[in-house]
C-alpha cells in the first residue's frame, strides 16, 4: 500500500524512459544517490515502462446524490484508480483517490448541485498508467426549466416616444441556471427567435435561479453580440419568481423586463443589433464574423458613436448614450442602426471617413464623410424595409403612419425625426449626407438592396489596400463594374443621381479633351462643365480683348477640385494655378475653397489663347475626381 | 564618414517614427447625425464662470443660437428655473435666420440666495413639411445637483468567467 501510494507521487515523471522507484536507504541499487544520512535514496533504472493502457470510453453520469463513472475494461489491469475533484483539471495531489475494479464506480460522496471532475488510471503490478481523459457531471436528478424571456420596448413616433409599449422577445440570448449559493453555472442555453428557452439541469440543488445574459448568438452565427458596461461586464436579469428556488421536477421560469427597469434598455440594444445581424446574413449569406461589442450603462455620457482604429474608451465597438436627464439612445432604434451601419461598413466594406460631428443639411462635407454618414443614414430605413418585406414588422418599433425611412432620435432635451426618404432640408450634391442617403434609398427602391450591397461589399473584396478615397464616386464606378447595368438602367441611375444634382456623365462640351478640339468661349457667358470620366480635361479657346484677363473656376460642386492652365496661340504653356487661395488641409467642399484663378497681365489683344481645366492632381482626399465647375473669363 | 551615416540613419528613423505616429493616430468616432441647430449659454462678463457665480449675484448671460441651414422661422425660448429672476432682457425671440448666422439674446439674471437655479434655453427651427429641429442647453447656477447613483448591483461570473451585473 505504501509502495502504491509512493508510486502515485512519482508517476509525474511518466513521460521518461527512466523509472524512479523509492526504497529505503541502504537497499542494493543499480544506481544510488545519497539523499543524506538516514534519508531517502532514489533508484533509477533504464527498463521500459510497463505496457498498461489508460482507461478509455470513460463517462460520468449524474444521479441524485451520486455520480456513476464507467469505462472500458483494460486488459492486464489488476485495479484502477479513480480521482475525483471539484476543480479542473484534476490534480492527483488534491483529488480524492479511490481504488476500484470492474468497469463501474459509483461516487456517493457528492453534493447535489456541484460539478465533479474525474480522471482514471489503470494499475498493473503496482505500476500506474497515464491519466484517462477527464469527464464531469453535476449530481442531482435532471429536470427541465423552460420559459419565455421578454422585454418592453418603446414605440417611436415622429415626435419621440408615443407612450405606447411593445412586448418583444429576447432573441438568441444566453440563459443560465445559476447555483444561488456558489454562483456556479449549472446549465446554459439560449433563447430562440421567439424568446423561448428550455434547459436541462440538475434537480435537488437547494437554491438556483435563472438569468438571461446580454449576450446574443444567433443559431448559425459564430460571433456574439454583447452589451457591456465600460468595464466589459455584461447584464444579467433574474428570472421570475425572482427569488431563488429549488428545482424538484420541471419548472417554468419567465423573465419579463418592463421598460421601467433600466436593464431592459440593454436588451433593446441587443434586439436591434440582432435584426441588423439578420439583415447582413440575408445580404451576405453569413452572419458577421466579428464580435460586436456595445458599451452602454444607465447614466453613460459616452456616445453615441461607432469607434474603431484605436483611441476608444474601452475597445472597438458602439458606444451608446444614456445621460441622466439628457440624451438617451438605448431605445432609439434608428440611432442604433445608424451606428450598426458604420460597423457593417467597417467590416464588410471600406470606410475612410474622418468622422466627427456632422449636421443634417450641410452640403459642404468631405466626400468621405458624406458617403460614410449617408450610408449610416440610409441603413435604418434599409433594415426596416427588409424586416417589413419579410413578415417581421413586429420587430419594428415605429408607430403607425411613420414611414420606414424616418429616423427618430429621442432626447429629454429635444430630439428630432427626419425622413431620409422624403428629405425636407437641402439634399443636393455628393458632399451632403442627406443626398447620399436619399440616393441610396431611391436605388434600393428602384433596383434591389442586393444590388446596393454587392457594390458596397465589393469595395473590400477588390480594392484593399485602399488606393482611393471611399466616397459616392467610388460607389458609382463600382456599380458599373459589379452590376453591369444596361443602357436603360444607366439612364435610370443617372435620373436618380441628377435628381440630387449629382452628375456623373460627360457634359455637352465633350470631346474637348485636347487643345486641338477646344470649344470657343463666348465673352460674358460663363459656362458650366463637368469633370467626367477619370482623366477628363476640358479645353476652351478664347480671343483676348484686353491686356489683362482673369480666368476663374468657381461654383465647385460634387467635390470638384480644379487645376487651371493657360496656353498661347502656339499651344505653349504660359502659366497654371491649382488654388486661388491656399486652402486649409482637407477643406470643405463649399464651392469656393478649391477654386482656381489666373490673372495674366500680358495678353496680346486679338490673339487666341487656350485654357484647360482638369481635376487637380494634388487634390485632397476630402475632394473628388469628378464634379462640376463654372468657368469665367473676365472682363 | 561612418559617423555621418549614423546621424543620417538616426534622422531617418526619427522621421519614419514620426510618420508612423501620424498615420496611426486614432480615427474620429462615427457619430450620429446632429440636427442643424446649436445653442449655448455663457456669462457675458469677463472672468465669470459657473464656479464664481454666488447666491444673490446679478449675472449677464449671452445666449447664442445658430442654424446651419436657412430658415424662415427660428425660435429661441429661455426659461429661468428654481428661483432665478429676470432683471432685464427678453426670454424669447422668433424670426428668420440665415445659414450659420449667430443670433444672440442678452439677458441679465439674479441668482436666488438659496437652491440650485438654472437658465435653460431651447432653439427650434421649422422647415417646410413641418420638420422641426430642436436643441437645448442648460446653465446651472449654484451647486450642480448630482443624480442619485444607481444602487450597487451584485457582479457574478458567466460560464466564461466574465463579470455579469445582475438585476433583479
Amino acid at each position: 500500500m505504501t509502495l502504491l501510494s509512493t508510486g502515485k507521487q512519482i508517476m509525474s515523471l511518466r513521460s521518461a524512459w527512466y523509472r524512479v522507484l523509492l526504497f529505503l536507504c541502504g537497499t542494493m541499487l543499480s544506481l544510488a544517490v545519497s539523499c543524506g544520512g538516514g534519508g531517502t535514496i532514489y533508484t533509477v533504472t533504464n527498463n521500459p515502462p510497463p505496457s498498461i493502457g489508460s482507461p478509455s470510453s470513460i463517462s460520468a453520469v449524474a444521479g441524485s446524490g451520486s455520480v456513476t463513472v464507467s469505462w472500458s475494461l483494460v486488459t492486464g489491469a489488476t485495479s484502477y484508480f479513480v480521482y475525483s475533484s471539484i476543480s479542473s483539471p484534476v490534480s492527483h495531489a488534491t483529488a480524492t483517490q479511490y481504488t476500484v475494479s470492474g468497469t463501474t464506480f459509483v461516487d456517493t460522496s457528492v453534493t447535489n448541485g456541484n460539478r465533479y471532475y474525474y480522471v482514471m488510471t489503470s494499475v498493473k503490478s503496482g505500476l500506474e498508467s497515464l491519466d484517462s481523459s477527464e469527464v464531469s457531471a453535476v449530481p442531482g436528478t435532471t429536470g427541465t426549466i423552460s420559459g419565455k424571456i421578454t422585454y418592453e420596448d418603446k414605440e417611436l413616433g415622429v415626435s419621440g416616444f408615443t407612450g405606447s409599449e411593445i412586448m418583444k422577445a429576447v432573441r438568441y440570448a444566453t440563459v443560465e441556471v445559476v447555483n444561488a449559493v456558489t454562483f456556479s453555472i449549472l446549465s446554459t442555453t439560449r433563447t430562440n427567435s421567439l424568446g423561448i428557452y428550455s434547459i436541462l439541469t440538475s434537480t435537488g440543488v437547494t437554491s438556483v435561479y435563472v438569468r438571461v445574459n446580454s449576450v446574443a448568438t444567433a443559431p448559425t452565427a459564430t460571433a456574439p453580440i454583447t452589451v457591456r458596461d465600460l468595464s466589459s461586464a455584461t447584464y444579467g436579469m433574474f428570472g421570475v419568481p425572482s427569488t431563488n428556488f429549488t428545482l424538484t421536477g420541471s419548472a417554468n421560469v419567465n423573465i419579463v423586463m418592463p421598460s421601467t427597469y433600466s436593464v431592459a434598455g440593454a436588451f433593446n440594444i441587443l434586439d436591434v443589433m440582432t435584426s441588423g445581424y439578420d439583415f447582413v446574413r440575408n445580404l451576405s449569406g453569413n452572419y458577421p464574423v466579428v464580435p460586436l461589442n456595445i458599451f452602454w450603462y444607465p447614466g453613460n455620457p459616452e456616445g453615441t458613436y461607432f469607434c474603431t482604429g484605436g483611441g476608444c474608451p474601452a475597445t472597438d465597438g458602439i458606444y451608446v448614450l444614456s445621460q441622466t436627464g439628457g440624451d438617451t439612445d438605448e431605445y432609439d432604434d434608428d440611432v442604433l442602426w445608424h451606428e450598426f451601419g458604420h460597423f457593417v461598413a467597417s467590416n464588410y466594406s471600406l470606410d475612410d471617413s474622418p468622422g466627427g460631428i456632422h449636421y443634417l443639411g450641410a452640403n459642404d462635407q468631405d466626400l468621405r464623410l458624406s458617403w460614410s454618414e449617408g450610408w449610416g443614414d440610409f441603413f435604418p430605413g434599409a433594415v426596416k424595409t427588409w424586416l417589413n418585406s419579410t413578415g417581421q414588422s413586429n420587430l419594428i418599433s415605429s408607430a403607425p403612419g411613420v414611414t420606414l425611412t424616418t429616423y427618430v432620435d429621442t432626447s429629454e432635451s429635444g430630439g428630432f425625426s427626419f425622413d431620409f426618404g422624403n428629405p425636407t432640408v437641402n439634399s443636393s450634391y455628393s458632399s451632403n449626407e442627406v443626398a447620399v442617403a436619399k440616393l441610396l434609398t431611391d436605388l434600393n427602391n428602384t433596383f434591389t438592396i442586393q444590388d446596393v450591397w454587392s457594390v458596397v461589399a465589393d469595395f473590400q473584396a477588390t480594392l484593399p489596400p485602399l488606393t482611393q478615397p471611399v466616397n459616392l464616386e467610388l460607389f458609382w464606378d463600382r456599380w458599373l463594374s459589379v452590376n453591369i447595368p444596361d443602357a436603360s438602367q444607366i439612364t435610370t441611375m443617372e435620373t436618380i443621381y441628377n435628381t440630387r444634382s449629382i452628375n456623373y456623365a460627360i457634359d455637352g462640351f465633350e470631346g474637348d479633351n485636347t487643345i486641338a478640339t477646344a470649344q470657343t468661349y463666348t465673352a460674358g457667358f460663363p459656362r458650366i462643365h463637368t469633370l467626367y470620366a477619370t482623366g477628363d480635361e476640358d479645353f476652351i479657346r478664347f480671343t483676348a480683348t484686353s491686356s489683362t484677363h482673369t480666368i476663374t473656376t468657381g461654383n465647385l460642386i460634387n467635390g470638384a477640385d480644379t487645376f487651371l492652365s493657360l496656353y498661347d496661340q502656339s499651344h505653349a504653356p504660359i502659366t497654371s494655378n491649382d488654388n486661388a487661395v491656399p486652402p486649409a488641409p482637407y477643406p470643405p467642399n463649399n464651392m469656393t475653397a478649391l477654386s482656381s484663378r489666373i490673372i495674366y497681365p500680358s495678353f496680346i489683344i486679338g490673339n487666341t489663347y487656350y485654357v484647360s481645366v482638369k481635376s487637380a492632381p494634388s487634390r485632397p482626399a476630402s475632394a473628388g475626381k469628378y464634379g462640376s465647375y463654372t468657368l469665367t473669363i473676365s472682363p | 564618414m561612418r559617423f555621418k551615416i549614423h546621424i543620417l540613419m538616426i534622422l531617418f528613423l526619427i522621421a519614419l517614427f514620426m510618420g508612423q505616429d501620424a498615420s496611426s493616430a486614432a480615427v474620429s468616432p462615427r457619430t450620429k447625425p446632429q440636427p442643424p441647430v446649436h445653442i449655448s449659454i455663457a456669462p457675458a462678463q469677463p472672468g465669470k464662470s459657473a464656479s464664481s457665480i454666488k447666491p444673490g449675484d446679478v449675472v449677464e448671460f449671452t445666449i447664442s443660437a445658430t442654424s446651419m441651414i436657412d430658415t424662415t422661422e427660428m425660435r429661441i425660448q429661455v426659461k429661468l428655473a428654481d428661483g432665478a429672476e429676470l432683471v432685464s432682457g427678453n426670454l424669447s425671440w422668433t424670426g428668420p435666420a440665415m445659414k450659420n448666422e449667430i443670433q444672440t439674446l442678452p439677458i441679465t439674471v439674479k441668482v436666488p440666495p438659496k437652491g440650485n437655479a438654472s437658465v435653460k434655453a431651447q432653439l427650434s427651427i421649422t422647415l417646410s413639411g413641418d420638420t422641426v429641429f430642436t436643441t437645448s442647453s442648460e446653465y446651472a447656477l449654484g451647486v450642480v445637483k448630482k443624480s442619485k447613483p444607481d444602487s450597487a448591483r451584485p457582479v457574478r461570473k458567466d460560464t466564461k468567467g466574465h463579470d455579469v451585473i445582475e438585476y433583479r
